[in-house]
């Protein structure tokens, strides 16, 4: 059914609140967690509608036509998709009709694009083409007493992304048995005192491990973009990521996330509104979650309805649907609340496939 | 069926009942004002430990606790909860009445078991307070 799939890192570059919006906690709004490990994650709705926003924030509406906007990733999807900024012409009742959205801006192929790979705004005709999971938490940044701060994973964590892996077809990751590994960091780490380490008020016994040193080799290669702005970082995971044991892991990331605390100021008085203070918890910015996002062919039935993915056989249209999103897939986008005080910038990274 | 299993029967081993009674308790030995006081201090507290640690906001309570304040009641009702049948994984010895003396005895495992336990402890006496005392209308 899927023909291509591909493994999205996304590393928070501010702290991210993916709510849940109930508030029987000590938080009062919280985030999304999964039911039965207690691990952070962002629900795959919310993370589909950010990734279409910003594929959307590529297009503006000028004289109610929609136009694409000058940005060198626009300029790459032109390259290949030449066809991108042509009038989107629909067949209906042997009429060629000019398609329009709900506000009657008049559409292009771009947004044909938009609507064959998410799914139609303005009804339920068809499914889009692509499926993208539940972001899961790989790695999760914590207080070190030396070092500033170390990632933290557990065996649990590694054994889902070893299993991930497997779905999106990567055999690189050649590891085996986590629980051998329980409280190990690589060698030469900055946040080791001794034959310790401090993590919060907490303190590990530790040892150094070889393949502990190349599971942070194998994520340093690949969640950061490869570029230098990102050195200092990929040094810094190579050293000071520390596999913790599973009831550990769930720990810190239940007690260590940012929770702050905020009021809204009455005009009037310069003192905080009655009832205005209630607390917010984030996942902290270089916390490391990874989503699996699948292609299909197109889900409409005609060809002349397949825009700029139309192809000679539904493997190529899989391709062409593939190559759009991972072209146009910004390198940054917002996910989450509170986007106006610049919280839930992500760094989106998509793993390549490799033999 | 013996005392033991009706206690795991009930809400959270029983948790919830305790902090009720201890909303109860507070409600009956203090007067108005050291009420609101219990209320916002319940509420303020959980928050605490997440942010320092349970060692430090144990700390600024006892630095805090006068005979017969609202920080003394709440130091108190810590220990009696400690003391009974609901926490699951640790429990302080009955002769131990320095509850932060015990605490930063502990070592990493047996405080991270402490903390929860009181987290989840103060999770239900947040909401009885907010519901059984009035708040303070400035």
């Amino acid at each position: 059914m899927f023909r291509e799939k591909r493994l999205l890192f996304l590393i928070t570059e501010t702290p991210l609140h993916a709510g849940s919006g109930s508030e029987v906690g000590i938080v009062d709004l919280p985030i999304q967690r999964e039911r039965y490990t207690d691990f952070p994650k962002i629900e795959s709705s919310g993370l589909k509608g950010c990734i279409r926003e910003a594929f959307e924030g590529y297009r503006i509406f000028e004289n109610n036509e929609s136009k694409l906007i000058n940005n060198p990733k626009v300029n790459e999807l032109l390259e290949d998709f030449p066809q991108l900024q042509e009038s989107w012409v629909i067949q209906q009742d042997k009429e060629r009709q000019q398609k329009t959205d709900k506000n009657g801006n008049k559409l292009i192929k771009f947004d044909e694009a938009l609507y064959l790979l998410f799914g139609p705004e303005d009804e339920e005709a068809y499914a889009g083409a692509i499926t993208i999971t539940d972001a899961r938490i790989l790695l999760f940044p914590v207080k070190s007493l030396k070092g500033i701060f170390a990632w933290i994973t557990c065996p649990m964590v590694l054994e889902r992304f070893k299993k991930d892996l497997e779905i999106i077809g990567v055999e690189s990751f050649r590891f085996n048995n986590f629980n051998n590994f329980v409280n190990t960091l690589p060698k030469e780490s900055n946040i080791k005192i001794s034959s310790k380490i401090v993590l919060e008020e907490f303190t590990f016994d530790v040892k150094e491990d070889e393949t502990t040193r190349n599971i942070a080799e194998w994520f340093s290669e690949r969640i950061f973009p490869n570029e230098n702005s990102y050195k200092f970082w990929r040094e810094k995971i190579k050293k000071d990521l520390v596999i913790l044991s599973d009831d550990d892991f769930r720990q810190f990331t239940k007690t260590s996330t940012e929770v702050i605390t905020r009021t809204k100021i009455d005009d009037k008085t310069g003192t905080v509104l009655s009832g205005a203070l209630w607390t917010e918890e984030y996942l902290p910015q270089d916390t490391i979650l990874y989503t699996l996002i699948m292609f299909t062919p197109t889900r409409v039935e005609k060809e002349d309805q397949k825009g700029v993915f139309r192809a000679n056989s539904p493997q190529n249209e899989v391709e062409l649907v593939c190559k759009f999103f991972e072209k146009g897939l910004p390198e940054v986008i917002q996910i989450g609340g509170n986007q106006t005080i610049g919280k839930g910038f992500v760094r989106t990274n998509i793993l390549r496939k490799e033999v | 069926m013996s005392e033991k299993e009706t206690i795991i029967t009930k809400l959270e081993k029983g948790r919830a009942e305790f902090a009720y009674n201890c909303v109860k308790e507070a409600i009956k030995f203090l007067d108005v004002r050291k009420k609101k006081e219990y209320r916002s201090y319940i509420r303020k507290i959980p928050q605490m430990i997440l942010s320092n640690g349970l060692g430090q906001t144990l700390a600024f309570i006892y630095s805090k606790k006068e005979d017969g304040n609202a920080y003394d009641l709440i130091y108190k009702q810590f220990i009696n909860y400690l003391k009974s049948d609901s926490p699951a994984r640790i429990k302080i010895p009955t002769n131990e009445n320095e509850l932060i003396e015990w605490v930063i005895s502990l070592d990493s495992y047996n405080y991270r078991y402490v903390t929860e336990e009181l987290l989840a402890f103060l999770n239900w006496l947040k909401r009885f307070a907010e519901g059984m005392i009035e708040e303070e209308e400035e």
